[in-house]
């Protein structure tokens, strides 16, 4: 398998007080862990590195296990590296966080929501977090609600959603705050074809108001359908990184799947 | 450091206790119903004691009993919002831990504070006669304040080494039946334990509440050096507490 590192220019190290034109950078990061059988080095993410334009939707696609999610958690601050550097919105996530955090929101993989609360509840906690004022809080909250299809059960405590619905509260608890740049970890899994769409529809959107996306996936037509560019990730390391069209010419196949199945000799969905 | 988000947690924390009664009837009401019980089957006895009745330990014992409920609830808390990932999730907001741990200390303050007057008009009901001034009650709140820091770092540190609110539920009991048995509500000279009572914070509340409710000076130095040791161990116990919780927040 060949390993494959971005050579886009980088602004690493730049000034902050410029414009930047890089919102997420990131630059030979390596995260291992110790796995059960204490000498055991787990290569999480080994040594990947790639840049993330302003007001791009990118997707970090690959099987379960292949380092997507820590990828996030790096740069939303949850781990520190072991080696490499990253930056988000300009600030590297070792020493600003506190900054980053001001820019970004993020929707994990599984939907943390206090299920004792109403779905308002939640988003109302969340909006709190980020300073929203009441009025701020009450007008996003509703456009989101509608938006999404969940404004008739606002009211209903969490522990009474559905799978499919808890999954697009925390979805609109991670847009609440109207983020800079948005962490999406695999963001529809669980939701039914047509709220998935929506969800499609409304981060189509976004991408017009010019927002940084992040999502990770193992869901080749979401990523084809949202993002401007995809890095493909496997055991950890980046094997392939583009806009999704130029990939599949690039390989000569049919869909991005067909392109790491080219790579990597398995399917996506293999390592599932 | 942001109030907002301050009071967003103790309101998180109050919701959660009204959305489960069973817990609201374990943590709010268990004192009070543990005074009615023995207040009515033992409060005159004053069998082992020339002066203090069985009841004049007791009630302050089980004041501060309510305080180390505490542990409890807070690790579980902070477990359970790990277990469910969204104590991460909080994490990745800007929300820093002293709001966060402020927050926790707040609403669990709020609920001992509520025990020690549950407990109190339950005890006088049932004839206990605790006597001293406003000054003097003002004092036991401190003193069952104090106690309720050093139980949330003792809470925080239980959450740090359990998986989940249930684990950390059973974790917590190593830090509260001690406490409870020694240093609580049974006279620690009847179990044997005159000499290490004080290794344990709950003695401090429990001497210092039963003798402002006995009528003593409040300028007496007995009572103030106990508060003194108290507010060392719990600020001590407290930062401790804090220092796991930072560690392992992101577990």
């Amino acid at each position: 398998m060949t390993e494959y590192k971005e050579k886009e220019d980088s602004n690493f190290g730049m000034n902050k007080d410029l414009p930047n034109s890089n919102s997420i950078e990131v630059m030979d990061l390596k995260k291992h862990f110790i796995g059960k059988r204490k000498m055991e080095d787990v290569k999480a993410v080994d040594g990947i590195s790639f840049q993330v334009k302003n007001g791009e939707v990118f997707g970090l696609l690959g099987p379960n296990g292949a380092g997507k999610t820590t990828t996030i958690n790096i740069l939303t601050g949850i781990y520190s590296p072991t080696e490499g550097v990253a930056s988000v919105g300009g600030y590297d996530v070792q020493t600003d966080l506190k900054k980053i955090k001001e820019l970004i929101s993020v929707c994990p993989q599984e939907p943390a929501v206090h299920k004792f609360l109403s779905g308002l509840g939640n988003i109302k906690f969340f909006g709190d977090m980020y300073l929203m004022s009441k009025q701020q809080i009450k007008e996003r909250s509703e456009e989101l609600l509608k938006l999404l299809g969940l404004y008739d059960a606002r009211k209903r405590l969490a522990k009474n959603y559905s799978g499919g619905m808890l999954r697009q509260l925390s979805l609109i608890i991670s847009l609440i705050n109207d983020p800079d740049i948005l962490f999406l970890d695999e963001p529809t899994v669980g939701m039914d074809p047509r709220n998935r769409r929506k969800v499609w529809e409304f981060l189509g959107s976004m991408k017009k108001q010019e927002r940084t996306i992040m999502l990770t996936t193992h869901y080749i037509e979401e990523a084809e359908a949202l993002c401007d560019r995809v890095a493909i990730i496997d055991f950890g390391k980046l094997i392939a990184i583009g806009p999704p069209k130029e990939l599949i010419k690039e390989h000569g196949v049919k869909d991005l799947e067909e392109v790491f199945m080219k790579i990597t000799g398995r399917r996506i969905l293999e390592g599932m | 450091m942001n109030l907002q988000r301050t009071f967003s947690i103790v309101k998180l924390e109050m919701q959660r206790i009204l959305t489960e009664p069973l817990t609201s009837v374990f943590t709010m009401l268990l004192v009070p119903v543990l005074i009615l019980i023995f207040g009515l089957t033992m409060g005159n006895n004053y069998g082992w004691h020339e002066t203090y009745s069985i009841f004049e330990i007791m009630v302050p014992g089980m004041l501060a009993y309510g305080s180390l409920l505490s542990i409890f609830d807070v690790a579980a808390s902070v477990a359970g919002g790990r277990e469910l990932g969204l104590q991460r999730r909080i994490n990745t907001t800007p929300l820093t831990s002293a709001e966060y741990i402020l927050g926790q200390l707040i609403s669990y303050t709020i609920k001992p504070f509520i025990q020690l007057v549950l407990g109190l008009v339950t005890a006088i009901a049932v004839g206990y006669r605790p006597q001293n001034s406003a000054v003097g009650y003002l004092l036991a709140i401190v003193f069952v304040v104090l106690l309720t820091f050093c139980s949330v770092g003792l809470g925080l540190i239980t959450a740090n080494f359990s998986k989940s609110a249930g684990a950390a539920g059973g974790f917590a009991f190593i830090f509260i039946v001690p406490q409870q048995i020694f240093a609580t509500f049974i006279p620690a000279e009847f179990m044997g334990a005159g000499t290490f009572k004080w290794i344990f914070p709950s003695i401090y509340t429990t001497e210092g509440l039963g003798w402002i409710f006995a009528g003593w000076s409040l300028t007496d130095p007995q009572l103030w050096m106990r508060l003194g040791i108290l507010f060392a161990i719990s600020i001590v116990i407290y930062v401790i507490g804090i220092f796991v919780y930072e560690k392992n927040k992101n577990k």
